[in-house]
């Protein structure tokens, strides 16, 4: 899986060699379901090239807030975007969005636009053999394990060619063969000028990000810095803002 | 996005199209045997058995088995009566009593004489008394065919009168006499048989085995609806919150479905309809007309089928639950309609709103379609 492809390499390079400038803002974000306020003035900005890990409880507003920034949902207030134009997210959920019923390449095709001149064939192709997609297109989804349907999942994520990557819990439940590889895919992403916001509770995850965001009772507490310094810390004290 | 996601919907009913293929032809196999048998369910017409009536009378009065055969040939009375001669009155008798007949009739050696005559011997009539239907509707029979043969016996009575009047000779008088006898019995005796007979059945202008098929067709196809309750039911939420992300809301997630299903639906309502056509063109039984109108129709049916198909597979329960709650509602959505039990047999209260059903609609339409 973590097998670096010229090729690949080069065509990702190729699609984010003219976004070095463009900058993803996240300014006063709030939302509540009801009475419980879930998100209360989240502000961060992610920069071309960056991780940006969400670390939080169960219910601390992680996917909510994904979800927002998907589209998905609106936020009561505050504002997000880019600063550049021809800007593009994409949105990987938590449980895949895949149809069980068709095989890979059915999956793919409805996600892959033909008609983005940026997304081209090679580009689409570099993808499926980065992540390992394309030793089972023909196989159908229901009949995939774990870890096939994640890639999948991410293959099909990466086809609208992304200059913000959205993932949710991207690696649970998976083993450490194939979490391996997906990091690796994603370090090579981020590091060809990608953005990436990750929420996760995966310690392997933390040291692919930049920056690490913490969300507790709808605040937000930034984490400068790589992830893996975050390791090194208390951070359960962190996560729940007090000693247990 | 949008057409992309109908050609990967098309794509999902695509699957599903030999399983329902499978399935339609078990079904139609199973509806086809039923319009078949459908007017025997209906009217149970093997229970209609007919009615034993006795007769005595003299082997040797020629008059009186004339008279016997020419009603035992009548077609309207062999329809419902199996007349059995008996030799002497207390064995008739006896047959009546343990219900063996239902009646017995006992024919004086002299009738038709008598009768002729104006000294009106009487016949002897013995009922069974079950006290059923059929014995007083033998009695009616009874009395109106008495009052029959008493009005051409007051013809007789006034010819005969006439010719007296006339005072013609014995030969002739005789000659005359006989003639109208003949032919006032034979006119009164035939009246019976000259009825038309036209069958009303409670499916109305079309017969059971008409009436059962289109219904066929209709609970087929709704039937098959509930193997797309899988096709709504399969998408996970992350399937579509993404989708949600690329723009495509639940009215276009639900617009997508709808033409995959009514799509998948058409098709097999298209073979359905040629085979239907084509068997009726080598068989004699079924009389199937070809109209453009079909297509329109069908397509209509379809899209009716789909829409109630997505309502109930957009409910927030689990798959078994919403094809349970398909089931019952078509079910019930049938019977008001009139495709299990044709609306002149429905109780009162489903009879009046079964005129609004949408399914009697359908229905209706289907019959002119196929029937003309």
């Amino acid at each position: 899986m973590s097998v670096h492809n010229q090729s690949t390499h080069i065509c990702i390079n190729k699609i984010y060699e003219h976004k070095e400038t463009i900058m993803f803002e996240i300014k006063n974000i709030s939302k509540s379901f009801g009475r419980k306020k879930v998100l209360s003035s989240v502000s961060f900005n992610v920069e071309p090239g960056s991780c940006v890990g969400l670390l939080g409880i169960n219910g601390s507003g992680k996917s909510t807030l994904l979800n927002i920034l998907a589209g998905c949902i609106k936020a009561d207030s505050g504002s997000f975007g880019f600063t550049g134009s021809g800007k593009r997210i994409s949105y990987l959920p938590q449980d895949n969005p895949l149809i069980p019923e068709l095989s890979a390449i059915d999956n793919i095709k409805l996600w892959h636009s033909g008609g983005n001149k940026v997304i081209t064939t090679e580009y689409a192709v570099s993808i499926l053999e980065k992540l390992g997609v394309n030793a089972f297109l023909h196989k159908k989804v229901k009949d995939m394990s774990g870890g096939m349907r994640k890639r999948l999942s991410l293959a099909i994520t990466m086809m609208e060619a992304p200059d913000l990557l959205l993932l949710d819990e991207p690696l649970a439940a998976l083993d450490m063969l194939c979490k391996n590889g997906i990091l690796s895919y994603l370090t090579e992403y981020r590091n060809s000028g990608g953005s990436i916001i990750i929420a996760t509770h995966e310690a392997a995850a933390l040291n692919i990000c930049t920056t690490v965001n913490i969300l507790r009772n709808g605040n937000m507490t930034v984490v400068q810095g790589s992830g893996s310094r975050l390791l090194e810390e208390d951070y359960m004290r962190l996560l729940l803002g007090k000693d247990i | 996005m949008f057409k992309r996601l109908i050609l990967t919907d098309l794509k999902r009913i695509k699957t599903l199209f030999v399983p329902m293929l499978i399935a339609s032809f078990f079904l139609a196999a199973i509806i086809s045997g039923l319009s078949v048998l459908s007017g025997k369910l209906l009217y149970s017409k093997d229970k209609q058995e007919p009615v034993d009536i006795g007769i005595v009378m003299s082997a040797d009065s020629s008059m009186s088995n004339m008279a016997y055969n020419m009603v035992s040939d009548m077609k309207s009375y062999s329809s419902y009566t199996n007349i059995i001669k008996y030799q002497d009155k207390a064995s008739g008798i006896k047959a009546v009593e343990s219900g063996e007949l239902k009646a017995l009739i006992l024919v004086p050696d002299n009738v038709l004489s008598s009768i002729m005559n104006g000294e009106n011997e009487p016949i002897e009539v013995y009922y069974n008394q079950d006290g059923t239907l059929t014995t007083y509707l033998l009695k009616d029979i009874f009395v109106s065919t008495s009052s029959m043969l008493g009005t051409s016996q007051a013809v007789i009575y006034a010819y005969q009168r006439m010719a007296r009047s006339m005072e013609w000779p014995d030969e002739v008088y005789s000659a005359m006499l006989q003639e109208i006898n003949e032919l006032t019995i034979n006119y009164v005796l035939n009246r019976t048989d000259i009825f038309a007979e036209i069958h009303a059945d409670a499916t109305g202008v079309y017969t059971p085995t008409e009436h059962y098929l289109a219904s066929g067709i209709l609970i087929l196809l709704s039937l098959l609806g509930i193997i797309y309750i899988s096709f709504i039911k399969n998408n996970n939420r992350a399937y579509l919150i993404k989708l949600k992300s690329h723009g495509i809301g639940g009215v276009k997630c639900s617009v997508s479905q709808m033409i995959a299903m009514t799509s998948g639906l058409y098709v097999i309502f298209i073979l359905l309809y040629g085979i239907l056509f084509i068997v009726s063109r080598l068989s004699d039984g079924l009389d199937i007309s070809f109209t453009p109108w079909i297509f329109l129709y069908g397509l209509l049916l379809c899209l009716t089928v789909s829409l109630f198909t997505l309502a109930i597979g957009k409910l927030p329960v689990s798959q078994a639950a919403a094809g349970l709650l398909y089931l019952c509602i078509l079910i019930a959505l049938a019977y008001i309609g009139g495709l299990l039990v044709p609306r002149n047999l429905l109780p009162e209260f489903a009879g009046d709103i079964s005129g609004y059903s949408p399914y009697h609609l359908l229905h209706k339409m289907l019959c002119r379609c196929l029937y003309g």
